[in-house]
Formats: structure tokens, C-alpha cells, sequence
């Protein structure tokens, strides 16, 4: 086990190392010029060498690259061409709204997963809709999904909110997590915690549904597999019912494969975030990452992008050794 | 968990693929299909998962009941005409349409859907319609030009890999392994930010995050395969190791190729879209089917047929490639299960 | 099974509708002011801030010594309460209002004047440049204050009243929160001005807060609260508008669904100094050849483009420079004429060329990109359409034969002040001037101009407008209103043509019924 965890370690810090050469070798390749989008228009052309030698524009690659992880290394991401803020602080002001949006999307994919498998699973003509409902769910793009959904719960029901985190003339508690949800029922604030639940629903669903239909097909084929097995016939000659089996039965057999494509999905969610934040103008790191592109701003997204990247890995990781923990022969391999 | 979980996990036999495909040596499963998610609209893991069980009945010969789930087959086999006239469509595209791409019509800016356009003109009085023929072109041919270009060079590692072994494949599969491990999606994001939004760089971006996984797939086919009998009695009678690669093995890893390249190409027309959603795809004023209905949005109020035809039409052309998909991955599941 | 799905149904039913619930249909009402952006600003900080979006954060909360008369080019007194120039141009004397107060509660005086120049000159960022003509300061009494300039600069007064112009920051950030930045990074989220409003909260990605300063010295505002709301989406931010979640949206309204705009919004229009404009890059083949660029004159129906591109919310440009800035401009030569288009093609060295245009949110550019194409096109060029940022554009100075043929982009000047636009734009060394294009004559008559006596001055800037025309090598096409959508009960719109996308928010007000 500690071999095992050793290995993914190393492995770990490989991928970060090479995810943050291509990250780097991106920003140099591009012609722009930076220092002079900062200083402005008017400036001198000496204002503008010295910004660039200020940001180290100036120097050979090799160097920069060097500079550039040996900053990394220490947290520093260099500072923001747009916002004028150090990228590491930006980030730590924009993840926690990503987080949470992360978390909600995880939570709501698991249960809308575990129930669409199990009503797939059970068989019958609803399975067969369903199943084709999958199909056709997986096939609609991410935004028509979040235009659909602001029209008919916002604009058409008036029951949700379209945009933002919380409704704005709230006064949201600065807590130690920084995710509305927790923070306010750590001030027993039941005002911020239900907005904040009622502007989680569309945006989380949104990114959620995409995971969902995958853990449910994953699922689902598990369970038909488990369902056919000899210990599973020998229950239902002991006359337990078809429902209670496959609960009982299936889903702790099949929980495996859904597990995996649980973690997988999870680092997915990330990078879905760019398209729902922007649409539900939620102030995490997608929003953030967009706003950085439109302006050219290398450090920013370099930054943006290293943290998702990391987040992404990290929590395959976690989903390896949780698996390896669970089941003693993945630990061979 | 004492109940021994059905064999799902590769037996010693199975050796690779299967914990592979299941649990992953950590970053198996789907993730070099995970470009999806930029798109936000599909179940990239789920057709890998598809796709392994396919592959892992396909060589383990196992004989399926799985009757229930084929009760669709009526519906999915009916899929595979909508796929024939949609690639007619982006085929012919040209020859349909009845103006070009980026002709100015007379009907003038927004004109609504009528007997002039049948789906109205678009903010510079370019005709919807074709313009949503044009982009059904793009689409559907990036999305099959990724995909056999993913295939071939991950097909070519992988074959490399699993027939020369030792040094080499530690090699070749940890290299795989890397770029399995780097976030796709956010990487090609990051590739299109900085070298600027092209058609080409976009599907540069997606080719290079699409390959790894078919290397694994091949390469855990062709070593499952060199350890059967046939192989066995090749090498012993004297073939050389190219032909029986060529000759024994490849054959057998063409089925699991093709099955995830089926389901995956509904994920690549959604991730081309989403990308040029976000402005990351073909510049105006290409007809590219994301990047219209993302312009567009701005007129969905007042001329809702601009960004809408588009949108239908993204969703349309994957839910063709999703059925097909499962059709595909149930008939060679028959096939070989028979 | 199906029991499962409809339990987890029901749950999820309640838990929306319960959600639900705590969402009142309209929000806005009462004291609070909500308007949407489609992007984070830069920086709140008057001495950093160089951009269009997020002036009306900076112009509500700080205030200037003059300033420009609504609707109008008319320099008035703002923090000055009356002001002077000596015969020889070269000193400005500033009798500053008694009355006024920092929102930190200290009074304003000369010194805190002097003190924020000086502020704007030690940040030395893009703003910086409008202080560089100063040689002194000094403060002969406590509301006194008085610049002495190098050289006469003209359009001094003008940059005093721009919207970038120098702002009075209060001691809070110049002296409390000094650090080792010139309280750069205190800035970054606070504010300490004198204006209408200030700025009690900075959330980044999220919202802004803007809270009436009751102390204000001028007219108080109405608004007791205003909420900019970081909404990226534009159809988000109409469907918002609409529901009565968002009070007005002041920019960026896609102008051909003006029309289709329900009863209960109203339209305003306003002029503003934005021009779009289109570059040719002279330095390489095609257009480096005058009379392949010449060609262009003839190959645009500048009429139809601004119509189509920009419906209502803009107007064929009349001259070089904003009509309002320079009185009896050359006018502009610009008439479609397919023949004289083809025939001038016809000589061009190379037919294919690159046709670059800046993003922009409401995508108007691209439009009048792909509006453009599509005339560049039978006259017999090959375009290739590609859209840029402006951090690319400033990369094109650096190697001029790779940047593209043509660049199509708005811009505005920095003041009502014909220098302000020529210089950054014509002059060889211009900041905005992206393509290169470079005559020694004019960069002369421009510095000519800056110290010439009015009457002469403003005849260097018409021959400047007429050289420029001439070399074909930026065409004025469109300029640009900015348009504001509103609650039908909003009024009391209040705009100045030289500050973009801006509207002062203290003099808004709703009128019920």
C-alpha cells in the first residue's frame, strides 16, 4: 500500500511538472506584448521596456522558465495583468465559488446517477425509455442545457434565480470555508444558506447532468452483470424479492466501476465550469479563467490552469488509492 | 466485500485490460475521451465504459444474457439512418445548400424563416440553413478527422508497446500514462487561449489529448492476444514478430478500436462545439455550429432562429453519433457473444 | 424501482420549491440600484485604471478639479471652484470649493491635491502621461492651487476633465495606507474619494457596492445603495432587466434587438466619442501602394456598414476627428463604387490579405468585420477574417510585416480635445496608432499645435484631419452612441460624450407608477 502510494506520488509530481512546461511554453509562443497592454497606450517606450524588464519579459527562456517554477514552487503565480492582484490570490478568491459549485454538482450526479442506474437496472418499459433518455441527454450541448433552464425556471416560473451566488443585498458570514452553504449554517444563517441552496440548484444541475447520465450507465451495466451472477440466483431462490437483491446485492458489487467514473467525473466538472459560470454568472475560477482570455492575461490563466490541473489530479489520485484501499488486488498492479 | 464481485476485474488471465478499463492503473477509464466536458455535454466516461465492456466480452468470449438492456435494438437500428443522411449532408453539403456559407442572400439581415430562407438569414443576411449545412460539414468532418487521427497514432503506440514490451513499452505507456493524467479539457483550453482560436488549432488541441487512450486499449489488447494459443503456436512455428503483430494481433484489437471511436464521436461534436462556444473554436466567419449559436445569442430575443437552428443542430448531429454508437457497440457485442 | 426515482423526484421538488420561495419575482425597488457588467473592471484605482468598463465606478466615487458639462464639451469647475490661466499659458491657478470632504472625513485642501498629482506621477501607470508637461506645484494657501507647466500644453484643461484625467484621492489611501506601493494595493478594493458615492464593497467576479455619500457636497443622490452585478451573459442580463432583477444595463445592449424590447423598458441613446475605425497597415503589400489603398475610398458603402453593424446606435462619421471637437473638420471622401474599387484591386502585388478585428462583447466588430468582408470580396481580395485582443494588437508594432492589412477597432479619445485623439492615433509614435503608419509632417504640425495659440492650433488639427484622410491609411467609419436600457421607471439619465458607457448615478431616480 505505501509502495502503491509512493508510486502515484512521484507520478503525481510528473504530471504537474509536465503540465506546467506545456502551460509555460504556451504563454511564450503567442506574439503579444503585455507590458505594453499594461502601462497603457500612451506610455513612453522606455515605460514599456521597463515594465517588461520589471516583469522579466526580457530575458532568455531557459531563465524564465526557471524563474517561472522556481516562483510556482513557492505559491507565487506572478501577478495578474488585469487585475494588478498576485494570480494566487485572485485564485484563492474565485476557488471557493467553484468548489462549491463542484461539490453541489457531485452530490446531485451521484444521487441522480445511483437513481436513474437502479430504475435502468430494474428493468421493464421504463428502462427502455430511460435508456434512450440517456442517449439523448448525453447529446444536447452543456449551454442549451443552461439557456433551456434559465428560460423555464427563471424567466418562465419565476422559481430560481438566474445568476450569481447569493442574492445581492445579503450579508454573507466570513467564515473558515469560504462555501456559502457551510459558512452560513456555522453563523446560523438560514437567509444566506436557503439563497445561496436556491442559486446552487440551476448551475449545479446543469454541470451535474452530464456525470450523472455517465455514472447511470456505468452503473447500470455493472448491475446487470452482478445481477446474472450464482450468488445472485441463489438469493432469489431463497424467495428475496427482485428489489431488495438488487439494493442489497447489486449496488455493493457494482459500486466499483461507478466509484472510478465518480472520481473521473469530479475532475471533469472542472472544466465544464467555463461554460456554466459564465452563463450563471458564478464568480469561481471559470469566470475568472474567461475574463483572463479575453484580455490576454498569461499569468492568470497559466495560474487558472495549474490549479485546475492539479485539483484534477489530485482527486484521481485520492480515487485510486481509495479504490486500492478497498479492494486488495488492484494493489498488485 | 467477501462475495468474489463477479469477475469483472481481470483474472490472472485478462491481465491488463481489464483493471485497465475498470479501476484504472489510476487514469485509465475514459479520461483522454474527458475533452467532453468542455463541452458540458457528454458522458465521455460512459462510453469508455461501454467500450471496455465491449472489449473485455469481445476477447474474453463471455457469453452474454443480456437481453433487457437490447430491447432498444428496434430504436438504435433506426439510428443508423439519420447517421447515413447526416454524412450525406456534410458530404454534400455544398450541393445542398442553396447559397455559400458566407454568401450574402437578398433577403437582408434577419429575415425570419420563410419561403425566401427556410430557416431565415442571420444577422448579415446570411442564409441559416445553409450556413447550419455548412457547419454539420465542419463538425461531423473534424470530429471523424480527430478521431482517426487519435486512433492511428494511438493504435501505433499501443501495437508498439504491447509487441515489443519490456523497456520499450515502460516507456511508451508512461509517457501514455502522463498525458492521460493531464487535465484535457482544461489543457486544450489552455493550448487555444494562447495560440489563438483557428479551426486548426483546435483540432490540434483535441488530437492531442484524444490518443493515449486508444494506446492503451491496443496495447493491452495485443499483449492479452500474444499470451493466447494461436499466437503461441505462431511464434512457435517460426512467423516473425512484425507479421504475427500484423498477422494475429492487431486483427483482434481492431473490435475495442472501433467501438470507442463510435461512441466517441458524438463527444468530439460536442466538445468542438462547446469549445467554440466559449470562442475558442473556427473565428468568424466560419459556419461553425457552436460558435454561430454562441454569436447568435445575442439575438435570441428578438430573431430567436439565428442561435436556435444551430443549437438543434449540434444536438441533432450528437444524438446521431451517440445511437449509432451504441448500435455499433451492440452489434459487434452480438456478434462476438454469439 | 420506479418508486425510487419518483421519492428522489419529490425530494428534489421540494427542495426547489422551497428554494424556490425565498425568490421574490423583481428584486429591484425601493433604494437600490441594480446594474449588471459584463466583466470585472481592472482596478478601482483612478491612477491604474486605463479601460471603458468600469468608468462610472470611477467617476461616481472620485472627482477631478474640472469636468465636462453634461451633454456638452463645456469644461466646468468640479473640486475647483474657479480657475485661471496666466497670459503665457504656462500657470494654471485652482481656487478649490471649502465645503468638500473625503469620504475618509478629512477635508479636501490644496495640499491633498498636490498630494494625489504626485501620487499619479509616482504610480506612473498609463494615466501618468497627462501630469508629464508639469515642471512645478505649490499650494499658496490652504484652497489654493497652482501648476506650472513646462511648455504651454493645450489640451491641459482637457485632461484635467477627462475621464482618466487626475482624480483627488483622499489621505486614507495616499497616507493611511501608503505601504510600499503608493497604496496601490489598498486601492485595489477601497476608495477614498469625494464623489457622490463610495465604494463600501469590492467583490471581485461578483459585485461591486456603491453607498451614497451623505456628505456629499454637490446634489446628494436618490439612491441610497447602487449594486453593480458581474453578469457576463448578455441575454442573462436582458432576461434579468426584464424580470425587474436589473434596473438598466448602460452598455453593450445588442443593438438589432432593441426592437424586440418588452413594454416595460425604455430606450435612451446618447452621443459618445467612440469611433470605430479601420487601420491599413502600410508598411507591406498590398497597401503599401497609395493607390491600391485609395481603392478602399470606393470599396465600402460605409452608410449600409453603420446601418447594418450598429442599427440605430451609430452614426456615419463625418471627419478625423469627433464632429464635437474641432470645428469645420475636411470632410470625409468615403463613396461606394464598385468600378473604382475592382480596377484599384486590380494593381494590388498580393490579393490575399488578413483582415484582424478586437473582440468585443457584443460581437458588434465582428459583425462589421464580416460586413466588410463581404465588400473586400468582389472587388477582388481574398480575405482571411481573424479576431484579435488587444494585448495582440499592441504586439504588432514589433514586427509590422506579419501584422495584418487591415485592423478594425473602436476607440475614443481621452478627452473633447482634438489632441487627445491625433496624437495617440496619428502620430508616428502614437499609442493607439497599431499599424505604424508614420509622416514626419504631421507628427511636426501635431507638436506644432500643442503650444500654438488657439486660432492657429485649430487650424493645425484641420490640416492634420486632411493629411491624414489623404494617406487612406485609417478610415474613420462610425461613431459610436452609447445606449442605455432602462426600467420605464427610471429617469434622470445624465451623460457626458467624453466619458464612455458612464452615467452619473446620483441624479437617477424612480418614479413610482
Amino acid at each position: 500500500m505505501l509502495a502503491l502510494l509512493g508510486r502515484r506520488l512521484v507520478a503525481l509530481a510528473a504530471v504537474l511538472l509536465g503540465l506546467t512546461v506545456i502551460v509555460f511554453l504556451l504563454q511564450v509562443v503567442i506574439p503579444s506584448d503585455p507590458a505594453r497592454a499594461m502601462v497603457g497606450a500612451s506610455a513612453s517606450p522606455q515605460a514599456v521596456a521597463a515594465k517588461a524588464a520589471q516583469l522579466g519579459y526580457d530575458k532568455p527562456l531557459p531563465e524564465r522558465f526557471a524563474n517561472f517554477l522556481g516562483r510556482a514552487a513557492t505559491g507565487d503565480l506572478q501577478d495578474s495583468l488585469r487585475t494588478r492582484n498576485p494570480v494566487a490570490d485572485d485564485l484563492r478568491t474565485f476557488a471557493p465559488a467553484t468548489l462549491e459549485l463542484a461539490l453541489a454538482a457531485s452530490v446531485l450526479a451521484a444521487l441522480l446517477g445511483v437513481g436513474l442506474a437502479l430504475a435502468l437496472a430494474a428493468g421493464g418499459r421504463l428502462a427502455r425509455v430511460l435508456r434512450l433518455m440517456l442517449v439523448a441527454g448525453a447529446s444536447v450541448p452543456g449551454f442549451l442545457v443552461a439557456l433551456v433552464a434559465i428560460l423555464v425556471f427563471y424567466s418562465g416560473l419565476h422559481l430560481l434565480p438566474a445568476s450569481g451566488r447569493v442574492t445581492d443585498t445579503l450579508v454573507l458570514p466570513d467564515g473558515p470555508t469560504q462555501l456559502l452553504l457551510v459558512d452560513s449554517l456555522v453563523a446560523g444563517d438560514p437567509g444566506v444558506f436557503f439563497s445561496a441552496l436556491g442559486h446552487l440548484v440551476l448551475p449545479a444541475f446543469t454541470l451535474a447532468l452530464v456525470p450523472a447520465l455517465a455514472i447511470a450507465r456505468t452503473l447500470a451495466t455493472s448491475l446487470e452483470r452482478v445481477m446474472r451472477e450464482d450468488y445472485v440466483r441463489t438469493a432469489r431462490s431463497k424467495g428475496l424479492r427482485e428489489r431488495a437483491i438488487l439494493v442489497r446485492h447489486g449496488l455493493r458489487n457494482a459500486a466499483g466501476p461507478a466509484l472510478t467514473m465518480g472520481g473521473l467525473q469530479f475532475g471533469l466538472l472542472l472544466a465544464g465550469i467555463v461554460v456554466v459560470e459564465q452563463i450563471f454568472s458564478w464568480p469561481g475560477l471559470g469566470l475568472y479563467l474567461n475574463q483572463s482570455i479575453a484580455f490576454s492575461d498569461f499569468p492568470a490563466i497559466t495560474g487558472t490552469t495549474l490549479l485546475l490541473g492539479t485539483a484534477y489530479v489530485v482527486v484521481n489520485f485520492c480515487v485510486d488509492v481509495a479504490q486500492a484501499a478497498a479492494d486488495p488486488r488492484i494493489r498488485t498492479v | 466485500m467477501t462475495l468474489p464481485s463477479t469477475d469483472q476485474r481481470a483474472t490472472a488471465g485478462g491481465r491488463d485490460i481489464a483493471p485497465l478499463l475498470e479501476n484504472g492503473e489510476g487514469d485509465g477509464g475514459g479520461r483522454a475521451l474527458a475533452m467532453s466536458a468542455v463541452s458540458n455535454g457528454a458522458p465521455p466516461g460512459a462510453s469508455a465504459a461501454l467500450g471496455g465492456d465491449a472489449a473485455r466480452r469481445l476477447w474474453r468470449g463471455r457469453p452474454s444474457t443480456d437481453v433487457r438492456v437490447a430491447g432498444a435494438g428496434g430504436a438504435l437500428r433506426a439510428a443508423a439512418g439519420p447517421v447515413a443522411i447526416l454524412t450525406a449532408i456534410a458530404l454534400l453539403a455544398p450541393l445542398l445548400a442553396p447559397h455559400g456559407s458566407l454568401e450574402v442572400t437578398n433577403a437582408g439581415p434577419f429575415a425570419a424563416p420563410g419561403t425566401h430562407a427556410l430557416l431565415g438569414t442571420d444577422e448579415i443576411g446570411r442564409d441559416v440553413l445553409s450556413r447550419v449545412l455548412y457547419g454539420i460539414r465542419t463538425s461531423w468532418l473534424s470530429a471523424l478527422g480527430v478521431i482517426a487521427a487519435g486512433a492511428a497514432f494511438g493504435s501505433l503506440v499501443g501495437a508498439i508497446a504491447g509487441a515489443v514490451g519490456g523497456f520499450v513499452d515502460t516507456v511508451l505507456m508512461r509517457l501514455t500514462d502522463l498525458f492521460l493524467s493531464l487535465p484535457a479539457p482544461v489543457l486544450a483550453i489552455a493550448v487555444i487561449a494562447s495560440l489563438g482560436p483557428s479551426l486548426m488549432n483546435t483540432l490540434l488541441a483535441l488530437s492531442i489529448v484524444w490518443w493515449p487512450w486508444y494506446a492503451r486499449i491496443v496495447r493491452g489488447e495485443v499483449r492479452a492476444l500474444a499470451a493466447r494459443p494461436h499466437a503461441e503456436a505462431a511464434r512457435l512455428a517460426g512467423v516473425g514478430r512484425t507479421r504475427i503483430v500484423l498477422k494475429h494481433l492487431l486483427p483482434g484489437a481492431i473490435a475495442p478500436v472501433v467501438v470507442t471511436m463510435s461512441l466517441d464521436v458524438g463527444n468530439l461534436i460536442l466538445a468542438l462545439a462547446g469549445l467554440s462556444f466559449i470562442g475558442l473554436g473556427a473565428p468568424a466567419p466560419a459556419a461553425e455550429l457552436g460558435a454561430m449559436s454562441a454569436r447568435g445569442l445575442d439575438y435570441l430575443f428578438g430573431h430567436p432562429w439565428v442561435p436556435i437552428a444551430p443549437a438543434v443542430a449540434v444536438a441533432l448531429l450528437a444524438l446521431a453519433a451517440n445511437l449509432s454508437g451504441d448500435l455499433i457497440n451492440r452489434r459487434i457485442d452480438e456478434r462476438t457473444n454469439r | 424501482m420506479t418508486r425510487w426515482l419518483s421519492a428522489a423526484l419529490a425530494v428534489l421538488g421540494i427542495a426547489l420549491a422551497g428554494c424556490g420561495s425565498t425568490q421574490k419575482k423583481g428584486a429591484t425597488g425601493g433604494d437600490t440600484l441594480r446594474i449588471p457588467y459584463l466583466a470585472d473592471m481592472s482596478v478601482p484605482d483612478p491612477d491604474v485604471f486605463y479601460d471603458v468598463e468600469g468608468n462610472a465606478v470611477i467617476l461616481n466615487q472620485y472627482e477631478g478639479l474640472l469636468k465636462y458639462a453634461p451633454d456638452s464639451t463645456k469644461i466646468v469647475g468640479s473640486l475647483a471652484r474657479s480657475w485661471s490661466v496666466s497670459p503665457d499659458r504656462l500657470t494654471y491657478t485652482f481656487r478649490l470649493r471649502p465645503d468638500v470632504r473625503f469620504h475618509s472625513g478629512a477635508p479636501l485642501t490644496a495640499q491633498a491635491v498636490k498630494r494625489a498629482f504626485e501620487r499619479r506621477l509616482d504610480v506612473d501607470q498609463a494615466p501618468a502621461y497627462m501630469l508629464k508637461p508639469i515642471k512645478s506645484m505649490s499650494t499658496p494657501d490652504r484652497l489654493t492651487f497652482v501648476v506650472r507647466l513646462k511648455s504651454p500644453v493645450n489640451p491641459f484643461e482637457a485632461y484635467m476633465a477627462s475621464s482618466w484625467g487626475p482624480k483627488i484621492i483622499g489621505p486614507d489611501a495616499i497616507v493611511a495606507h501608503k505601504g510600499n506601493d503608493f497604496g496601490q494595493t489598498w486601492l485595489r478594493t477601497h476608495g477614498d474619494g469625494t464623489g457622490p458615492y463610495k465604494l463600501t464593497a469590492f467583490d471581485r467576479g461578483r459585485q461591486y457596492t456603491l453607498t451614497r455619500n451623505d456628505e456629499y457636497w454637490g446634489q446628494k443622490a436618490n439612491f441610497k445603495r447602487v449594486l453593480i452585478k458581474i453578469t457576463p451573459d448578455i441575454g442573462t442580463q436582458r432576461l434579468e432587466l426584464q424580470n425587474g432583477d436589473l434596473d438598466a444595463v448602460l452598455h453593450s445592449f445588442p443593438a438589432s434587438e432593441l426592437a424586440s424590447l418588452p413594454s416595460n423598458l425604455k430606450v435612451q441613446r446618447a452621443d459618445s466619442f467612440l469611433r470605430l475605425l479601420l487601420y491599413v497597415n502600410t508598411n507591406k503589400p498590398p497597401f503599401d501602394d497609395p493607390a491600391v489603398r485609395a481603392g478602399l475610398r470606393s470599396t465600402f458603402d460605409v452608410d449600409e456598414l453603420v446601418r447594418q453593424a450598429y442599427s440605430t446606435t451609430a452614426t456615419k462619421s463625418v471627419g478625423a476627428y469627433p464632429e464635437a471637437i474641432l470645428p469645420d473638420q475636411p470632410e470625409l471622401p468615403y463613396a461606394a463604387d464598385p468600378a473604382k474599387a475592382s480596377a484599384a484591386a486590380a494593381k494590388a502585388k498580393t490579393k490575399k490579405i488578413t483582415f484582424a478585428y478586437t473582440s468585443d462583447e457584443s460581437g458588434v466588430q465582428r459583425r462589421a468585420g464580416e460586413l466588410l468582408q463581404t465588400r473586400l470580396k468582389p472587388a477582388g481580395f481574398e480575405v482571411t477574417l481573424k479576431e484579435v485582443q488587444l494585448p495582440q494588437v499592441y504586439g504588432y508594432l514589433k514586427n509590422l510585416k506579419s501584422a495584418p492589412d487591415l485592423l478594425l477597432m473602436t476607440n475614443t479619445p481621452d478627452a473633447a480635445h482634438p489632441d487627445t485623439w491625433a496624437r495617440i492615433l496619428f502620430s508616428s509614435s502614437g499609442g493607439l496608432n497599431f499599424l505604424g503608419y508614420s509622416d514626419k509632417a504631421l507628427d511636426k504640425d501635431l507638436d506644432a499645435a500643442l503650444d500654438a495659440p488657439p486660432a492657429k492650433a485649430t487650424a493645425l488639427y484641420q490640416q492634420v484631419g486632411r493629411r491624414l484622410i489623404d494617406s487612406n491609411s485609417l478610415f474613420f467609419l462610425g461613431d459610436v452612441k452609447d445606449v442605455f436600457v432602462l426600467n420605464n421607471d427610471l429617469t434622470g439619465v445624465e451623460h457626458v460624450p467624453a466619458y464612455p458607457w458612464t452615467v452619473a448615478y446620483a441624479p437617477l431616480k424612480r418614479v413610482s407608477g
